[in-house]
């Protein structure tokens, strides 16, 4: 059984301030029940995970931001670069021969626009010790604004929770173990505390730290417009059942109950899914009840 | 000379059973019962084995039931059975009785399951000869196979232990393929007929979809006839969980009891799950999920998406005009996606069909000389990254979880 890598969800800010690699054969981060874990143990694999400040445990991110630049590097003509901008800071990405998807979309794109990116997070020191943070692309695309703003959200409720566990993993001191132990024992889950305890170590982490990240989170939920509801397209359900009714309705059949879920069961939908789509057409005033299992559409 | 060979095997098949005794006497035996006497094979072994078998433990030795491990073979035992409960299974469209419980001796406790005539209930000691051991759901397990012979012997042999009552009821979400004699209460959320063949012979069982508080899943009645309806509150005892799909799903077979409950309030909480997101993370740890919905992005379209063929004949994804089982078929056209949806705290391997996939890429796959490169292109540029709602069912499998979408939105791809 093989489990893939979870995208973790990081602002700019924080991906360009990560310097710690754990995994890739070295055991400084296996909590039972984590992801890491698993993968360790199921593929006998060591993928390279990095933590991050707040603790997030990352092998693959996914970012959504602005995308600005699109260039060669010019020591090697193959590759490209792309930087991925959110409003806390950018995510420089790379692509090369074996993502010719990715590259393809380079080649063709108009900057700026808003992009999605997945991709595997790389840390580069270099001899100065400088160190540069970048993901290879495994996955690119254009995507409207809606999207970022509901990626900065999640990455925003994502951060704080991470946030939210570091800081009573400060209160409560004593060994790694311990420490992990007590933040399960609170309702944690294994993946969420994994990297505190080697973030705290690593980063030095204390509460004024914690209070500067927390403020970043807040600075970057500014540009998120938070109502996101109304860019979701409806339904496939609640389209198809209002189709059928009105299909019914045209050719003189009864659209009751029965016929519904019939002719919806015919086209593949699921009778539990039909069920919750009658029911919300209903509260939502798309459809009324003339009488008892009989369904018409609002003019 | 004739007469010998057909016994052979038979008398090879005993002296598993008694290795004290040398196969010369059993053959002797045996030919005495089946030939002179004319008594059915199958008696006269047994009957042989009974003779012989106070001796044959006498070196064979009694396991512990604690010295149990999985892989032995050949064993004998003795205890006391704590728990036994009768159910019907279909293996390769035949039914079959079995009974699956639990036997102690001064040692420990195991379970077991009995494929042979087994008449003994809770509280009786048996002994038994020929059985094996294998590992069921990470446990040793005791199996009396139809070879084994099993005795129900005189009076209460294991004072010490104690039969008590078991509750074996559970909750929904505690339910796992392999769980046998499992009471639980649920309502019946919905319940159709099915056709199927059994022996040969056509006939009808139930299926349909059952809740609690803490989950929903799938149900089969193996009977023709169920006086249930959807909404009633019911009462399963002695039901088994058999995986189908990758989903464990609650089977009601003949021994199984089913009543209806008058006061829904029985119900823990009184109420079944609501549909309600849930984090992926929950999703993996639960390892399957029946009718969930998860809120994530997708962060992969696979390839192999777009246009496929599959077999008429089964319906498998054909690669290269070929299927895997039926050879060079003419395939009927398909449209799906593969995708990972991923919500930040877990992943899974999503599938959308064809009508869901038409949907949600809508105008862009409405060309109709498109090749299957171009379509795979559009829907990845229409589907990658962008965030998705989906209901379905998440089943497990070697290479991942895969969850098949049954209700699905995503976010319009323009700024309009």
């Amino acid at each position: 059984m093989s489990y893939r890598e979870v995208a973790r969800r990081v602002f700019a800010y924080e991906f360009n301030n990560t310097t710690m690699q754990c995994g890739g054969g070295n055991d400084t981060c296996r909590t039972e029940g984590s992801h890491v874990s698993r993968n360790l143990r199921s593929r006998n694999k060591s993928p390279t995970f990095f933590a991050t400040p707040t603790g997030a445990v990352c092998n693959r991110l996914f970012a959504v931001g602005v995308l600005t630049e699109v260039d060669r590097v010019k020591s090697d003509l193959e590759f490209w670069r792309a930087r991925v901008v959110d409003p806390t800071g950018v995510f420089v990405c790379y692509a090369g021969q074996y993502q010719p998807e990715a590259v393809k979309f380079m080649l063709e794109v108009k900057t700026p626009c808003f992009a999605a990116v997945a991709g595997k997070m790389r840390v580069h020191r270099s001899d100065e010790g400088t160190v540069y943070s970048s993901l290879r692309i495994e996955g690119i695309n254009d995507v409207s604004e809606p999207v970022r703003d509901r990626w900065v959200l999640r990455t925003a409720e994502h951060t704080r929770e991470r946030i939210k566990c570091m800081q009573t993993a400060l209160g409560l001191g004593g060994s790694k173990e311990d420490m992990i132990k007590a933040l399960i024992g609170m309702g944690y889950d294994a993946d969420t505390v994994e990297g505190v305890p080697l973030a705290v170590e690593h980063y030095q982490v204390n509460e004024e730290y914690l209070d500067s990240m927390l403020e970043m989170v807040e600075n970057a939920k500014i540009t998120a417009d938070s109502s996101i509801e109304g860019s979701y397209e409806p339904r496939y359900s609640r389209i198809e059942v209002l189709g059928i009714v009105g299909e019914l309705q045209s050719t003189g059949v009864d659209p009751s109950h029965r016929s519904i879920m019939e002719r919806a069961v015919q086209k593949g939908l699921n009778e539990l899914v039909v069920e919750d789509a009658l029911s919300e057409l209903l509260e939502e005033g798309d459809c009324y009840e003339p009488s008892n299992g009989l369904y018409r559409l609002v003019e | 000379m004739n007469d010998e060979i057909e016994l052979a095997p038979h008398v090879s098949e005993i002296k598993r059973t008694l290795s004290n005794v040398d196969e010369s006497s059993i053959l002797k035996e045996l030919g005495m019962l089946v030939l002179e006497y004319g008594i059915p094979l199958g008696e006269a072994k047994l009957s042989i084995i009974r003779k012989h078998k106070e001796s044959a433990l006498e070196i064979d030795g009694l396991r512990r039931i604690a010295d149990l491990r999985s892989g032995d073979h050949d064993v004998s035992v003795k205890g006391k059975i704590t728990f036994a409960a009768m159910r019907l299974i279909m293996i390769r469209g035949e039914e079959k009785k079995l009974c699956s419980g639990f036997m102690a001796d001064d040692s420990s406790e195991v379970p077991f399951t009995a494929f042979c005539e087994f008449d003994a209930s809770a509280g009786d000691s048996i002994s038994a000869y020929g059985a094996h051991v294998r590992l069921w759901m990470g446990e040793p397990e005791l199996v009396f196979s139809e070879s084994a012979s099993i005795h129900k012997l005189e009076g209460d042999l294991f004072p010490s232990v104690k039969v008590k009552p078991r509750d074996l009821t559970k909750e929904l979400r505690e339910f796992c393929s392999g769980d046998r004699s499992v009471n639980l209460i649920c309502k019946i959320i919905s319940l159709s007929e099915d056709a199927v063949e059994r022996r040969g012979v056509s006939g009808t069982i139930f299926k349909g979809v059952v809740a609690d508080r803490t989950a929903k899943l799938p149900m089969t009645v193996w009977s023709d006839s169920f006086e249930f309806c959807p909404g009633d509150v019911i009462q399963i005892d002695n039901a088994y969980v058999h995986e189908w799909h990758g989903m464990p799903t609650i089977n009601v077979g003949e021994y199984s009891d089913v009543s209806l409950v008058d006061d829904p309030s029985v119900l823990p909480g009184g109420s079944v799950v609501k549909l309600e997101y849930m984090s992926i993370g929950d999703v993996e740890r639960r390892g399957s999920a029946f009718d969930v919905l998860v809120d994530g992005d997708l962060t992969s379209i696979k390839k192999g998406s777009g246009l496929i063929k599959r077999c008429p004949e089964c319906g498998r994804v054909m690669r290269r005009g070929t299927c895997k089982l039926h050879g060079s078929v003419s395939g009927s056209n398909d449209l799906r996606v593969k995708a990972v949806v991923d919500d930040g705290t877990g992943a899974l391997n999503l599938v959308i069909g064809s009508e869901l996939t038409k949907y949600i890429c809508g105008d862009v796959l409405n060309d109709l000389d498109l090749d299957n490169d171009a379509v795979e292109e559009r829907i990845r540029s229409r589907l990658m990254g962008m965030p998705v709602r989906v209901r379905g069912n998440v089943s497990r499998a070697d290479f991942g979880n895969i969850m098949v979408a049954s209700d699905i939105q995503t976010m319009k791809k323009g700024a309009e």
